[in-house]
């Protein structure tokens, strides 16, 4: 069983702060979730993790040490990045057969996987005549080529069609009951919804919620209406709080008693304050919202 | 290492470029036997048809693939950051310049292979066309130095296009600096600086091309050994200048 620590992982691009010391814990046997919009931060921090980005500072480790100190990374921890990676001349095998000799696997390997991510009919096509979504199927078959306990997997369902969400949802349902590790990126929520138990939340670079989704999913937040919204949103953001105006009432990322002391000192009118029932979405929404004026594009184009 | 030379290897295999490479190698051989032995004893020819040491200038042809040897190390390499192949090679192993060595080992292999098809095929076309021309195929001199010079400097390309693709990671920029370079910029060096050149990649070749002892117009040059250590110490700087400098990289 691996756990995997981040521990103020931090990395800037020239003046573009990526990842902004980010502290987290991925607890073993689990799926987390590793949710945030585009731009996030979460493809830098997962290289970081896996030794391709050196980090600004910070360290990002399994059970204590980097990925560049694994003996055998591919037995250790699998992983999908990005649907790049793969030489178009090349076909799929033999992409595989090249990550399993170089691991010391066998080479038979490349055929088992391929039939685990239902790829073994296009075993022998080169890989520039792939689809997006057969690429993420091999890169997830590259993965589970070294039977790693932990996988880490960035934005997986990229390029699927519905039926090939389903099946990689039901996939890394198996994976997990199997009792391995995964952390499972995502930009959109409900990719991830059904099958994490845990989920990190960032937004500009910087973790702004961990915890089990059923915890997330009792936090719906608050509506709040009033006649006088400029103030109150001051005075809420002042207090820390994450608010988005939604259809002339704003939604705050607070329980109703927090939301009604800010509203009495600020003193604001309220004509409604109601807690949300609240889906996680709704809580991914809040969290991630940017500043009232512009609604934040959470799940802004792809 | 033993595992990611074969790795490196199946990498080769398993893609068009090498044997293409390959293909253009024969026919630069091909070209330059052709024209030395079609052309002797015509007025202008460097060689009578019946120079004894005729043969002998048609098998040096082989080293024509030095070129291409050089591309193919560069591409090599370049290919891993153009396609991405980069990020999952150096998640199977972490330490980069496990990568880098191991490629050079394989790049070795693989220009020996060129190195000896060329020399075969060389030999072949020469002594047919020799035969078409009705000349005799004369096995005078020293052959075997001959054969050893062309295996040689095939060899000794390839690591240094490694290390160049290494240290200049865009292929593009690589594959026409090198080819600008070896063929304009310095040729240039040696018209403007002779002493400089024999310390060059081109002198050092051709110090170790005289080990065939056909002739070479590049005035005082290493002793061929001087030349081929000359020609490995400049992929190992240049490898661990990369290894230091480019391969560490962000793969972001
Ligand atoms: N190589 C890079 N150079 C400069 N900026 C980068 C680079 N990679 C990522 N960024 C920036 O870092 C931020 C986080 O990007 P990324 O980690 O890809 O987010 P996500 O995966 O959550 O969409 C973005 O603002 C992105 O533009
Ligand atoms: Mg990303």
């Amino acid at each position: 069983m691996t756990t995997l620590a981040f521990d103020g992982l931090t990395k800037r691009f020239g003046a573009t702060t990526a990842v902004d010391g980010l502290t987290a814990t991925v607890r073993d046997g689990r799926v987390t979730g590793f949710l945030g919009p585009n731009g996030a931060g979460k493809t830098t921090t997962l290289r970081m993790l896996l030794g391709l980005v050196t980090p600004t500072a910070g360290t990002a480790t399994f059970d204590g040490r980097p990925y560049a100190a694994l003996q055998r990374p591919l037995q250790e921890v699998g992983t999908l990045l990005e649907a790049t990676g793969f030489h178009p001349g090349r076909t799929a095998r033999d992409h595989l057969r090249v990550l399993a000799v170089a691991a010391g696997l066998p080479q038979g390997r490349a055929d088992e996987v391929l039939r685990a991510v239902d790829l073994a009919p296009a075993a022998g096509k080169r890989v520039g005549q792939f689809s997006l979504g057969m690429r993420q199927r091999l890169g997830l078959a590259a993965a589970l080529l070294g039977d790693p306990p932990v996988l880490v997997l960035d934005e997986p369902a990229n390029g699927l069609d519905p039926q090939g969400i389903r099946w990689l949802r039901d996939t890394l349902r198996a994976l997990a009951a199997e009792g391995r590790t995964v952390l499972v990126s995502s930009h959109v929520l409900p990719e991830v919804e059904q099958t994490a138990d845990d989920v990190l939340v960032v937004h500009r670079g910087r973790l702004v919620r961990a915890g089990t989704v059923a915890e997330l999913r009792s936090e719906g937040g608050t509506r709040v209406r009033t006649p006088d919204a400029d103030r109150l949103v001051a005075a809420l953001q002042q207090a820390g709080h994450a608010v988005r105006r939604d259809d002339g009432d704003l939604l705050v990322g607070a329980p109703a008693p927090v939301v009604g002391q800010v509203a009495l000192q600020a003193g604001v009118v309220l004509h409604l304050l109601e807690e949300q029932g609240g889906g996680l979405e709704e809580v991914f929404l809040q969290l991630t919202a940017d500043a009232v004026p512009v609604p934040a594009p959470v799940w802004g184009a792809a | 290492m033993k595992a990611l030379v074969q790795a490196e290897l199946l990498k080769l295999r398993t893609v068009r470029l090498p044997a293409t490479l390959l293909l253009v190698t024969l026919a630069l051989v091909a070209l330059s036997v052709c024209a030395t032995v079609l052309t002797a004893g015509r007025t202008g020819a460097p060689l009578g048809a019946h120079d004894p040491d005729l043969f002998r200038v048609a098998l040096s042809s082989a080293s024509a693939g030095t070129t291409m040897l050089l591309v193919l190390g560069i591409l090599v390499l370049t290919q891993e950051f153009r396609f991405g192949t980069a990020t999952p090679s150096f998640l199977v192993t972490p330490r980069r310049e496990r990568v880098l060595v191991a490629k050079l080992l394989a790049i070795t292999l693989v220009g020996a292979l060129f190195a000896a098809v060329s020399v075969l095929f060389a030999a072949a076309l020469s002594v047919g066309l020799l035969r078409l021309r009705g000349l005799d195929v004369v096995l005078e001199g020293p052959l075997t130095r001959t054969v050893l010079a062309d295996l040689l400097v095939v060899v000794l390309y390839g690591p240094i296009g490694i290390a160049v693709g290494a240290l200049v990671r865009n292929q593009v920029a690589a594959v026409v600096g090198a080819l600008a370079y070896s063929f304009v910029v310095e040729n240039l060096l040696v018209a403007l600086l002779p002493d400089v050149g024999r310390w060059l990649p081109g002198g050092a070749s051709a110090a170790v091309l005289q080990l065939g002892d056909v002739a070479t117009t590049r005035g005082e040059l290493l002793p061929p050994l001087g030349g081929a250590l000359l020609l490995v110490a400049y992929a190992v700087v240049l490898s661990l200048v990369a290894a230091r400098l480019t391969l560490r990289r962000d793969l972001a």
